[in-house]
């Protein structure tokens, strides 16, 4: 979609596209109307989107940010700049604990329903995690991948994008 | 290319915060002055054909006040940023907005009270401070490498730019020396080359930067930001030819060529929302989609005018719609969107957790600065085709009310940032 080339920064995108998604559908759920009562977790809808929150942000926030960490973050900054990988890693400390309890509610609420309370808190962290993720991408989107594609070059791509993959899976 | 690219150098180059927000804190309370002017001067709207008083004066307090205020601090920060570009130093900016604050207000004072030295000095400083902005975004454009379609658009903002200073400056001498055979029609043409061309110009050249990087879309598609490119311009030209000739088919042509402009432009830009990861864009793109449908509407309404079709109130009904309603609601719309965006990126990267840009400010506010905003335009444009006062006072009222909760909107987003920064430098 952005003319990206390089197939590391594809699998990123996309990667990117896939939690985009799942945070619109999560900010719809999270609707203000919604606070008025928790939504049955028996309804196909509901635990397809927990089922979805539960594993897209534990994959985004492990593999995904573990892998820019360590082998995109020290790249860029090498032979770029390094103040947006600082502001992005400084970005993924914030998210990443705000995720994994995100995912572990939306676990525990597959097996248990919620109840008001625990309804009250995962709107609070879901609704924080949307704004500051959705923030995070873009930031990404417009001037991380960008910075990639002048950086990498196709066969270091290549290697780098196997390698991804290959810790997703 | 994806506008974005120019991002990667640029997110480590981004302005001191306190530079673009004077500008955009001016706005601010431009907007409140602008619309608690037209309350008192909602008598004499509806026939307003030019001439000091209250409405010139309101009239320049939005243009001046808050769109010039407005652009010139998104330029200043947007420029380089979209550019990968440094401005060659920050004083000339520092110095046009102070400039501009004394400019405007001396300016839009001697056309409230039909002061003339006020007028001319208030004239000159703004003009002095315009100069100055143009010297600095001028510097980066004559630099440009990429992003062809924006510094084109760019560039004829500020061909406009010099074109409606110096219309600007013969009318205000034509008060006292009358010298003009006819002032109504330079007064339009300063009209459209400011609305249009200077202000006109650079948001088209901006919204295929910012609409891209808040969809998350790639450029909208070359057809369409080319023939924006050629249209606009052509109309603009031509409409110009058809007040000084008082050629009326001349006028309409370029009123037709205009909404083909308008249209292309439009296209780019709905192709941005189609085709944008982000779909849930919130309230300030309602308020820009709305400023959409009211550009469409502009060109018509100018042909309109051409051949006589709007009645006794069609210059107040022309110009009220194209700049209270086009581009005062766009960049309103715009401006909610870059204050907290711009806060956020000044928060990132420091010690202290930054606050959610929903936190820096209760949103609350803007919805009822939308609300209040829709209701002003619609009721004023009412008043002035019924060419009834008490119907325009309950427009501007509502106005005044939706600006004020504007303000306090963006001042609550800078304060808070403010403590965010207080707190991370200890």
């Amino acid at each position: 979609m952005y003319d990206l080339t390089l197939a590391l920064c594809i699998s990123l995108h996309e990667d990117h596209m896939t939690t985009l998604q799942l945070l619109e559908r999560l900010e719809a759920a999270l609707s203000p109307k919604s606070a008025e009562q928790p939504p049955d977790t028996s309804d196909m809808a509901v635990r397809d989107l927990l089922s979805d929150v539960a594993s897209v942000l534990k994959a985004e926030v492990t593999n995904h940010f573990a892998f820019e960490e360590e082998n995109l973050f020290p790249r860029f900054s090498e032979r770029l700049e390094s103040f947006v990988p600082e502001m992005l890693k400084g970005e993924h400390e914030i998210i990443r604990p705000l995720a994994n309890q995100l995912a572990g509610l939306a676990r525990q609420a597959l097996e248990q329903g919620f109840d008001a309370e625990s309804w009250g808190t995962f709107r609070e962290a879901g609704l924080e995690l949307v704004e500051r993720e959705v923030f995070h991408v873009q930031k990404e989107e417009i001037g991380f991948l960008p910075g990639l594609e002048e950086i990498l070059d196709e066969d270091e791509s290549t290697s780098l994008n196997k390698a991804y993959l290959e810790a997703k899976s | 290319m994806f506008p974005g690219t120019i991002f990667v150098t640029a997110l480590s180059r981004l302005l001191p915060p306190w530079l673009p927000y004077r500008f955009f804190l001016t706005a601010a309370l431009a907007h409140v002055a602008f619309w608690f002017m037209l309350t008192l001067a909602a008598d004499d709207l509806a026939n307003f054909a030019g001439g000091p008083g209250m409405v010139l004066g309101a009239l320049h307090m939005l243009t001046l006040g808050v769109l010039i205020s407005t652009v010139m601090g998104a330029a200043s920060q947007l420029t380089p940023v979209a550019l990968g570009l440094s401005h060659f130093s920050l004083l000339p900016i520092r110095i046009s907005w102070w400039l501009h604050v004394a400019g405007a207000l001396l300016l839009i004072h001697g056309f409230v009270v039909g002061n003339l030295w006020a007028m001319l000095v208030g004239g000159a400083l703004e003009a002095t401070a315009l100069l100055t902005f143009v010297l600095t975004l001028g510097d980066l454009l004559r630099r440009a490498k990429i992003l062809r379609v924006p510094v084109r658009f760019a560039w004829l903002s500020l061909l406009s730019l010099a074109g409606f200073l110096i219309f600007g400056m013969m009318l205000i001498f034509d008060f006292s020396e009358g010298f003009l055979a006819d002032h109504q029609d330079l007064a339009l043409a300063h009209l459209v080359l400011a609305a249009h061309g200077f202000l006109g110009f650079l948001v088209l050249g901006f919204s295929n930067i910012l609409v891209p990087m808040f969809t998350l879309s790639n450029s909208p598609p070359a057809a369409s930001t080319n023939a924006s490119l050629i249209l606009a311009p052509a109309a603009i030209a031509i409409v110009l030819g058809g007040i000084f000739s008082e050629l009326t088919w001349l006028a309409a042509l370029g009123a037709v060529i205009g909404l083909a402009a308008v249209a292309a432009h439009l296209h780019g830009m709905a192709w941005c929302l189609r085709n944008g990861q982000r779909q849930r864009l919130g309230l300030s793109f309602t308020l820009i989609k709305g400023a959409w449908v009211l550009l469409l509407l502009n060109p018509v309404l100018g042909g309109l005018l051409a051949f006589g079709l709007l009645g006794e109130t069609g210059p107040a009904l022309f110009g009220f719609a194209l700049l209270g309603g086009w581009l005062l609601t766009f960049l309103t719309g715009m401006l909610q969107r870059i204050v907290p965006f711009l806060a956020g990126m000044n928060m990132a990267g420091k010690r202290t957790k930054p606050r959610r840009l929903s936190q820096l400010a209760d949103e609350r506010l803007l919805g009822v600065h939308a609300w209040c905003h829709a209701a002003a335009i619609l009721v004023v444009t009412g008043g002035i085709a019924a060419s009834h006062p008490a119907i325009i006072l309950a427009g501007t009222l509502a106005g005044t009310a939706g600006s004020l909760a504007f303000a306090w909107y963006i001042f609550s987003v800078v304060r808070n940032f403010r403590a965010h920064q207080l707190a991370s430098n200890q």
